[in-house]
């Protein structure tokens, strides 16, 4: 314990006095706490440390590299500048080679790390030697194509993690810069590089995977107008995959996969946006066929998954009668809009009262499937909700003084409402995990 | 097990490589990855010692944001065309890819036509629209827009030119004097390289192989 850091010092001693507490409350046995105490004992501590600075150095050693480009080496003769390129290259992929069959796999992972960064450094100062500077999309898909390549061949984590960002920053380049959009070529790259995170089992690539393919949707939206799609049949659209998002999640985390509880989340999160959105008035919408055709491929998909879902038992039926419900909403305007019409006003308080109905479904539903997350977002969206009416309207119909000293009141008496209803919810969600 | 469990648990793999496998991984990694660098390096040499050659002149440019570390930007003549005085295709987009054919007056090139392939015979260099700005009134006065005054803004991938770091000013100002020219290598698909540049008519960098 000596060679600890402080704050697992810190912990230790917090946690030796909880456990004397828990003890004498009955909670936890003593035999059980004295385990809870050895194991701590036997954690090789701090031993994460060194390895999240050798990462950090690695990255730091890249960024050098990244920025010799910028310094002067017009002296040195081409060929000697290119022999420092492949050298270097080369010496980082030995060290991970030599390190990993040491068995230090940690720092192998730092090596492979600098070695993504050199070869993009290299792309960088061999386009600079020969006055190549049209191709920047070109050069990072270059880059990022090695990185993926080599974090599969070394089923590195570290390499899949700098893929990621690679890959984002490379269809953000296409998207914004380019102007391609939407970037579809990004899809496959993605998708290879969420496969090996699912193989590697990784709960961060998780996140990576779809937080970048959130943000990928979002730049390329506006490419759409190349198909004539409006903010409305972006929002739309958008609304189908978030639901697919979820559904598949919800699938695959009663699969067993802790990729689908992470999807779930990312696709409630999305979808409860999107809806909040649906009130905004300055949704336009045309009858575009494309339009119609892909909501309703969306829907026929979402429908099968609603199905394999309902079959592995995955909803109550609160659950299923909700995501039908959603579905149908989605799917909908793709059968009952002809022309070049607004048809779907959700401005005139329909709106609220949807989205009232879905934070309360959504509360129920984390209830039902014991998932604090979604009854805390089901929370959060009615609140959401309840300030933005309070918003709208309140002001509208009091004059100001009154306003603000009946908007304090009510927002006083609805936090303290909505905190006993949530304690109880998520009391139930215990009681339904205990079960 | 279901079917499609059977087909998860197939896919999932965290143990990590074996260190002969990975060992040979990696070196594989590294290998296309330098084989992929040196197809770089090889590709521009063959254009440099191999391509046709031209001169093109360089335009004085705004200079408020064209000095950028240690490049020069470099806009040419032919990087702004305008449709109507060329022969060849015309209604050219913003994306599309477009082959200028180039014919010499006085020692440097110029345009002389405009085509959406490659060309079967003559001088010609390969670029990119990057705007088409339509038809519009020539001045504020003009209500009427000028029909024949489409112009084209061209990029060909010669538009910088990196050099030692604290020479870029110096360069930056005989390209606004007009006194710089630019010495480009053609390929035979027209994609283009700068291999030199000229002062006053006078090589003064030429860019070795190695």
């Amino acid at each position: 314990m000596d060679g600890w850091p402080f704050w697992k010092r810190l912990y230790q001693k917090q946690i030796n006095r909880d456990l004397d507490i828990w003890v004498t409350k009955g909670w936890v046995t003593q035999q059980n706490a004295e385990a809870i105490r050895r194991s701590l004992e036997n954690e090789d501590g701090g031993s994460r440390l060194p390895l999240v600075l050798s990462l950090l150095g690695a990255a730091l050693l890249g960024l050098a590299a990244l920025s010799f480009v910028a310094a002067n080496w017009a002296e040195m003769p081409k060929l000697l500048r290119l022999l420092i390129l492949f050298a270097s290259l080369g010496a980082a992929y030995g060290a991970a080679i030599w390190l990993y069959l040491k068995k230090h796999t940690g720092f192998a992972e730092a090596a492979l790390l600098l070695a993504t960064l050199l070869f993009g450094a290299n792309i960088m100062l061999i386009a600079q030697m020969y006055h190549l500077a049209s191709d920047y999309t070109g050069g990072l898909f270059a880059w990022s194509l090695g990185a993926l390549a080599l974090a599969w061949a070394a089923k590195s984590r570290a390499v899949l993690a700098g893929s990621f960002v690679l890959l984002f920053i490379w269809t953000g380049t296409a998207s914004l810069d380019a102007g391609i959009s939407p970037h579809w070529t990004y899809i496959p790259a993605w998708a290879a590089a969420t496969l090996l995170g699912f193989r590697l089992q990784w709960t961060p690539s998780y996140h990576l995977s779809l937080l970048s393919f959130f943000g990928w949707l979002l730049m390329g939206l506006e490419g759409f107008d190349n198909y004539h799609w409006d903010s409305g049949n972006l929002l739309f659209f958008a609304l189908a995959i978030a639901l697919t998002v979820w559904l598949k999640g919800r699938l695959g985390g009663e699969l067993g996969l802790r990729m689908g509880r992470v999807a779930e989340a990312y696709g409630a999160i999305v979808t409860g946006i999107l809806l909040f959105a649906l009130q905004f008035d300055e949704l336009d919408f045309t009858g575009e066929m494309s339009w119609r055709l892909t909501l309703l491929a969306f829907g026929a998909f979402n429908v099968a998954l609603l199905f394999f879902c309902a079959m592995r038992r995955a909803f109550t039926m609160t659950g299923l009668a909700g995501f039908g419900a959603l579905l149908a909403l989605t799917v909908l305007p793709a059968i009952i809009t002809s022309g070049e019409t607004n048809y779907l006003d959700m401005t005139t308080g329909m709106g609220g009262i949807l989205y009232f109905a879905f934070a309360i479904w959504l509360i129920f539903l984390g209830t039902q499937s014991a998932s604090r997350f979604l009854v805390n977002l089901g929370f959060t969206a009615f609140a959401a909700e309840a300030f933005y009416i309070y918003a709208e309207t309140l002001g509208t119909l009091l004059d100001t003084a009154l306003f603000f000293a009946l908007g304090g009141i009510l927002l006083i008496a609805g936090s303290w409402a909505l905190n006993r209803w949530r304690k109880k919810m998520l009391a139930e969600t215990g009681k339904g995990e205990a079960q | 097990m279901s079917f499609i469990d059977e087909q998860i648990k197939g896919l999932q793999a965290p143990a990590p490589r074996a260190p002969g496998t990975f060992a040979l991984a990696v070196a594989a990694i590294f290998l296309a990855q330098a084989l992929f660098l040196g197809a770089m390096i090889w590709d521009r040499m063959m254009l440099l010692r191999s391509g046709t050659e031209v001169t093109l002149a360089i335009e004085p440019v705004d200079p408020r944001d064209l000095f950028r570390g240690d490049y020069v930007v470099l806009t040419y003549d032919i990087s702004r065309l305008e449709e109507s005085k060329l022969a060849g295709d015309n209604d050219f987009k913003e994306g599309d890819t477009v082959w200028v054919t180039l014919e010499e007056q006085g020692g440097l090139w110029q345009a002389a036509a405009l085509h959406r392939k490659a060309p079967s015979e003559g001088t010609f260099i390969q670029g990119r629209v990057d705007y088409a700005i339509g038809a519009r009134p020539r001045t504020v006065e003009e209500d009427e827009p000028c029909e024949n005054c489409r112009m084209l803004t061209l990029s060909y991938g010669i538009e910088s030119y990196f050099v030692p770091e604290g020479t870029g000013w110096d360069l930056e100002e005989q390209r606004n004097e007009n006194r710089l020219a630019a010495r480009i290598a053609l390929g035979s698909d027209g994609e283009a390289a700068i291999k030199g540049l000229l002062l006053d008519g006078e090589l003064i960098y030429e860019e070795p192989l190695f």
